[in-house]
């Protein structure tokens, strides 16, 4: 505590400002571009890609895919995986993939509903688990191909 | 020795304060609330925002740490805890160095915290999943920083100038 003070007390002293300023609104704007350029980063292949690809679900834990599935499917498809807390139920739907049921004590996954374009995605935390949307011949697995090719 | 306890009383007065803006937040505005997963008010910043002006960043740096684990012995689970640390210090460093700059009111500060949260935030998803997918996550949540980073401010303001009061020439 007394060197936190010794050194607050050869500090500059800032006094705050309170009025909106200038500055102010080129911080809101930088904030503005970075989530305009992050969004752009997520929905890249949804905006630039070719629109016939084709597309699939890959489900991952710990960054290891578990499971990819073809998004756009006749039949109701689900799949289950045991995690680190319980199981985890996906399921596949009419274009559209969700995490339909999962052990875990927030249920924020459940509740982030249903995803249908490229780049995004279903977060399960606790269960470091991910539910995420690629082009079917999308670099990922390609390299699980790789993987099993070595 | 007088100003040692006088110190630490402030500082234990304002990790007070911030527990109890976190632990109200989490009862009155639940996640359920919000559509995207981390979206919050992020109320305890109001007190990060106090402190960097009234004490600098050290005192700044024990608070938030001191609250955040805090929230953990009282049943927080260690991802929140890794959440809100990171958050926080994230959001620290940038309200310091938006503060350093001097040319930002509380509102432009408070916005710069705001979006430094939600990145930290966003990197211990993609640490703890392992895949960069939760950036997908980002965009949204810095919109909405923006707005709650000005609604901190407009709340930080009132109280600035409350504690001032209390110590006429800003003696705190």
């Amino acid at each position: 505590m007394r060197i936190l003070r010794e050194k607050r007390e050869t500090k500059k002293i800032y006094t705050p400002t309170f009025r909106f300023c200038a500055a102010d609104a080129v911080a809101i704007a930088g904030v503005i571009l970075l989530a305009g350029l992050s969004a752009l980063y997520v929905y890249r292949t949804f905006l630039f890609g070719s629109p016939s690809q084709s597309l699939e679900v890959i489900f991952t834990i710990d960054g290891k895919t578990v499971y990819s599935v073809p998004l756009q499917s006749n039949e109701v498809q689900t799949f289950t995986t045991t995690g680190d807390l319980g199981s985890i139920t996906v399921t596949v739907r009419d274009g559209e993939a969700a995490i339909t049921a999962a052990d875990c004590p927030d249920q924020i996954c459940v509740r982030t509903g249903r995803i249908s374009t490229v780049g995004q995605a279903v977060v399960c935390l606790p269960n470091h688990a991910v539910l995420r949307i690629e082009p079917a011949d999308g670099s990922e697995t390609s390299s699980a191909y790789d993987i099993m090719a070595n | 020795m007088r100003r040692k306890t006088t110190d630490l009383i402030r500082f234990a007065a304002m990790t007070a304060l911030a527990l109890t803006l976190s632990v109200s937040e989490s009862l009155f505005f639940p996640d359920a609330l919000f559509p995207v997963p981390g979206m919050r008010l992020g109320l305890a910043n109001v007190v990060t925002l106090l402190s960097i002006y009234l004490w600098g960043e050290g005192p700044t740096l024990l608070i938030l740490v001191t609250r955040c684990l805090l929230t953990f012995f009282f049943g927080g689970n260690l991802t929140a805890f890794l959440f809100s640390l990171a958050g926080g210090l994230l959001a620290l460093l940038a309200m310091t160095l938006a503060r350093n700059t001097g040319r930002f009111s509380f509102f432009g500060v408070s916005t710069a915290g705001s979006a430094a949260h939600n990145i930290g935030q966003i990197t211990v998803a993609a640490l703890l999943t392992r895949s960069t997918a939760v950036i997908s996550y980002l965009p949204i949540l810095l919109a909405a920083g923006i707005v709650t980073g000005l609604l901190i401010a407009g709340l930080a303001i009132p109280v600035y100038r409350a504690v001032i009061r209390i110590r006429p020439g800003g003696d705190t």
